[in-house]
């Protein structure tokens, strides 16, 4: 994997040369220095040199993806430690060491999947019990899968992964970076929403519930009980708001029925349903609540596209979902193209792939906008990452380049 | 003249002009009111001409559903309609190459002879209309998913008829269309590739079968005029001797070829062949089958008298009965004996339609996702020598040497969402292929595929994946413009705005590369075929 850091290679290369020379004696040892100080510091140089595309302090592109969603000229990023310090007029950054030029360019926060199975295809399935909420999405994932560097290749720098849809209260979902380095993956979170589900997935006739009513029911029951401090403390968190929730429903209905029930429970809760959005899309409040859409292709038909638009036209965020890697790894940027297509708001497009998404999937302070002090995982697309003739260019991670376009990547 | 004629020719003179604007009137009546058809006029419209550089601000002049004048400024004729387009941008209409629009579907028996057409729902109006609303306004359109041979598929322009149907057959017969995807197991697909080569065969010696025939037909004929020339002169001498109906008969058979030659459209399947020559006085009872017979007439009497004459004369009572080898001619016989018309082969409409493939004249679309697959279709075109287009090639990224070298052209699906580890075949890989077909120098283009209706009209977006997934030089608009054109073999008429092409284009309110951007009209043939309602 190109991937891999090219300053810690680097850095052992020193190491390594640095300790043979001073295995040898004295008299040789200074000849020795010499040639090694020589051989290093020409090391050295290109190593600057690369060092500086590998983590610029500053990138400049033509436009950047506001956090409001708009396209804005003229500002460059300044990076640090891995983080984004500051935007600013481009012109007095351009010209500072370290800085890298992408011209025509647009910067965009890395793409968030937050309806993932990568790496966890099938490892997430529990079925032996409706309630389930010490389950963690983490122990499902294996970071070292393939599809992780698809999606990282496609823009998509963070994936959620949740736990099983096949219970009615399944534990947390686990947020992780799609840029997986040789000693691990890093989490952006580790406890993240908890994840219900309503739908005949959670039925099953080896236990209860078998039937919505019987899911309804429990449901209440353990709200109840958490209540009162008598349910497991990720419940419990839930229900006094430290938390943020994820609602898997298969029909309308489900989705009115969580609505009612746990609405008014956590922090923000993103419902996750498709086909029927525009029956529930009045019942969804603007503040709390976001609807989880998608993906979209070019088959699906413009009913279910126009209802995530009137619901964004609505004020309640829209997030698409990839559900990568089931889907192609431009799935997010197609169905945002297809929604804006059918009338949505662009700045509301572009943000339900970034900001909104990084919000439902509680990093929202973590990633998903070009703002100080996040995380400097972005993307530079040669257009707006709505039209779909932009490819990508180059994909940061925290500051650092990982990937470059092979043919289009030299600017 | 005399000033009292002159006053009578005056009269004569004004009358007569009323009488002929009356009869002008009255007789001239232009069926097809092209004549006082307005000319439409769009003016100050940004123009991707896809021709040549984009012309800045221009102006295009339509008239009898052609371009008849683009540029910065054109002629504008009296009474034309005019339109501003000021700040919009002019694209030429993006041609689908690969749809399934309006496809009623189901994969009915078919054969070669079957035709796309035959399966368009021609009231699907809203699909159509959107997919005028998304720049489209042709397709070419594939026959159902049938195994194996599927029919022939044509170009459709994307216009709303007056009767309230849609679609309009532009080309008939673009391709022949065959699906080697069907088939999922290995046994499956040998069966359909051996009995592909079959098809092929059995038309080539069908193709044999009718050159034989026609080689032999001539001979007939020659052999047929000299004798008649030679009994001619005999028959000066001899009397007419009254034969029974069993020369009548023979008689009639030689009238009813003679017949049948001046009929080449007759579809006389197998003609029987004529009767061994029973060479008896007695009357042969049987009557002939003799479809064509007609009332007899002077000529035929004549011709009957005639060969009376003749077969009494040459004595054929003594020739032995011939056998039902029917397109034989045997040339020793042929004085004796009567000749014998070869039988035409009987008609094979499919192989009809194979030969027209194999002649060049009708290109070959092979639907093919597996490589071996696409493989067996690089080796039925290299054996039959037709011009192969394959479509669907998902993995054509690992064939894509192969395919330059055998010229082949490829059309590639659109990305849909697959399932991942499906089997192979079923995942998308618009990407690797646009990048190694690209590469190996294979021209492609994409179209929306033919298992959805709705899919065509997304058609230019998925030309823009292609491309940014692909060949990121390349400008999507080429794909579904001027490569699609070119692919279909209709880039005289269509795939750019220039002199003389069909006016078929959209007008957008923005960049069309820009999904935000909303169709504001769609001209097809010259005549609005979309108008945005403004919401």
């Amino acid at each position: 994997m190109q991937a891999i850091a090219y300053h810690t290679r680097m850095r052992r290369l020193l190491q390594c040369t640095i300790g043979c020379a001073a295995m040898g004696s004295v008299k040789t040892v200074r000849a020795k220095v010499r040639s090694t100080g020589l051989i290093v510091f020409g090391l050295l140089l290109v190593t600057a040199t690369n060092a500086v595309a590998q983590t610029p302090s500053v990138i400049v592109t033509d436009r950047i993806v506001a956090p409001d969603g708009k396209l804005i000229s003229g500002q460059a990023v300044t990076i640090r430690d891995g983080k984004i310090v500051a935007v600013a007029a481009s012109k007095e950054l351009a010209s500072k060491p370290d800085a890298v030029s992408y011209p025509g360019a647009v910067l965009c926060p890395g793409l968030i999947d937050v309806v993932s199975s990568i790496g966890a295809i099938g490892q997430n399935i529990e079925r032996t019990y409706a309630i389930d909420p010490g389950a963690s999405a983490i122990d499902a994932i294996d970071t070292r899968h393939r599809d992780f560097q698809t999606a990282l290749q496609a823009g998509v720098t963070a994936v959620m992964v949740a736990t099983s849809r096949n219970n009615l209260i399944s534990g947390t979902a686990a947020v992780v970076s799609t840029f997986v380095e040789t000693d691990g993956p890093t989490w952006l979170r580790i406890d993240g929403p908890l994840t219900f589900s309503l739908g005949s997935a959670v039925f099953s006739s080896g236990r209860a519930p078998t039937s919505r009513l019987g899911a309804l029911a429990m449901l209440r029951d353990v709200l109840v009980q958490a209540g009162a401090g008598q349910t497991h403390e990720r419940i419990t968190n839930f229900v006094q708001g430290k938390s943020d929730g994820l609602v898997f429903c298969d029909q309308a209905m489900d989705v009115t029925a969580a609505i009612r029930t746990l609405g008014s429970f956590g922090t923000r809760i993103g419902f996750v349903h498709t086909s029927h959005a525009k029956e529930i899309g009045e019942e969804l409040s603007p503040q709390r609540h976001t609807l989880i859409a998608g993906p979209y292709d070019f088959t699906t038909s413009t009913a279910i596209i126009d209802a995530a638009v009137a619901v964004s036209k609505a004020e309640v965020p829209v997030v698409f979902a990839g559900r990568l890697p089931f889907a192609p790894a431009d799935s997010l940027r197609i169905s945002a193209a297809l929604a804006v297509r059918q009338g949505m708001d662009p700045a509301a497009a572009r943000r339900a792939i970034t900001s909104s998404a990084a919000h439902v999937a509680s990093v929202g302070d973590l990633i998903g906008a070009i703002e100080p002090n996040l995380r400097a995982d972005l993307v530079v697309f040669s257009d707006d990452p709505l039209r779909l003739n932009a490819r990508v260019l180059a994909v940061y991670v925290a500051g650092q380049l990982v990937y470059k376009d092979p043919i289009n990547g030299q600017d | 003249m005399t000033a009292a004629s002159r006053g009578l020719f005056r009269i004569r003179l004004a009358r007569a002009p009323l009488a002929v604007w009356i009869a002008l009137v009255v007789f001239v009546q232009p069926t097809d009111a092209q004549l006082f058809e307005r000319a439409t006029v769009i003016e100050n419209a940004r123009i991707v001409t896809m021709a040549g550089p984009v012309i800045e601000k221009g102006s295009l002049l339509i008239r009898g559903g052609r371009i008849a004048a683009i540029g910065e400024t054109v002629e504008v004729p009296m009474l034309s309609k005019r339109f501003d387009a000021a700040g919009k941008t002019i694209t030429p209409g993006f041609i689908d190459p690969w749809s399934a629009l309006g496809n009623l579907g189901g994969s009915q028996k078919v054969d070669a002879t079957s035709s796309a057409w035959d399966n368009f729902d021609v009231y699907s109006d809203y699909d159509v209309t959107a997919a005028l609303a998304n720049g489209v306004t042709a397709i070419y359109l594939a026959p159902g998913s049938g195994s194996g041979i599927s029919g022939m598929g044509l170009v459709v322009r994307l216009v709303l008829q007056e009767d309230g149907t849609i679609g309009e057959p532009m080309v008939d017969e673009v391709a022949l269309a065959i699906n080697l995807d069907s088939a999922k197991q290995s046994i499956a697909r040998i069966k359909l590739f051996s009995g592909l080569r079959k098809k092929f065969q059995v038309a080539l010696d069908y193709q044999d079968a009718l050159e034989l025939y026609e080689e032999e037909l001539e001979e007939y004929l020659e052999k047929l005029e000299e004798r008649r020339k030679k009994k001619e002169a005999e028959s000066a001498e001899s009397a007419e001797s009254a034969e029974d109906e069993s020369d009548a008969d023979k008689k009639d058979d030689v009238e009813d070829s003679k017949e049948a030659v001046k009929d080449t459209d007759k579809d006389e399947d197998a003609e029987p062949a004529p009767e061994p020559d029973k060479p008896k006085e007695d009357p042969k009872p049987e009557p002939k089958p003799k479809p064509d017979e007609d009332q007899p007439n002077a000529f035929s009497t004549a011709i009957r008298a005639l060969n009376k004459s003749n077969y009494e004369a040459n004595g054929d009572e003594a020739k032995p009965a011939k056998t039902d080898d029917s397109n034989n001619d045997d040339d020793e016989e042929k004085d004796e004996d009567e000749l014998e018309k070869p039988a035409k082969p009987k008609r094979d409409p499919e192989s009809e339609v194979l030969l027209k493939a194999l002649d060049k004249e009708l290109p070959v679309r092979i639907r093919a996702d597996r490589s071996s697959d696409i493989l067996n279709a690089i080796e039925l075109a290299e054996e039959f020598n037709f011009r192969l287009i394959i479509e669907g090639a998902t993995e054509a990224h690992l064939l894509s040497a192969q395919l330059a070298d055998a010229e082949v052209t490829v059309v590639l699906g659109p990305a849909v969402r697959g399932r991942a580890y499906a089997s192979g075949p079923y995942r998308r890989h618009l990407a690797a292929n646009g990048l190694s077909l690209t590469k190996a120098g294979v021209d492609w283009v994409v179209g929306s595929g033919a298992s959805s209706s709705r899919a065509a009209r997304y058609v230019g977006m998925n030309a823009q994946l292609a491309t940014a997934l692909g060949d990121s030089k390349l400008d999507w608009l080429k794909l579904v413009t001027v490569k699609a054109a070119k692919m279909l073999g209709v880039s005289n008429r269509m795939g750019m705005l220039t002199r003389g092409r069909s006016a078929d284009f959209v007008i957008w309110n923005g960049d069309p590369s820009d999904p935000g951007s909303k169709v504001d009209r769609v001209y097809v043939a010259g005549k609005e075929a979309f108008v945005a309602t403004g919401k």
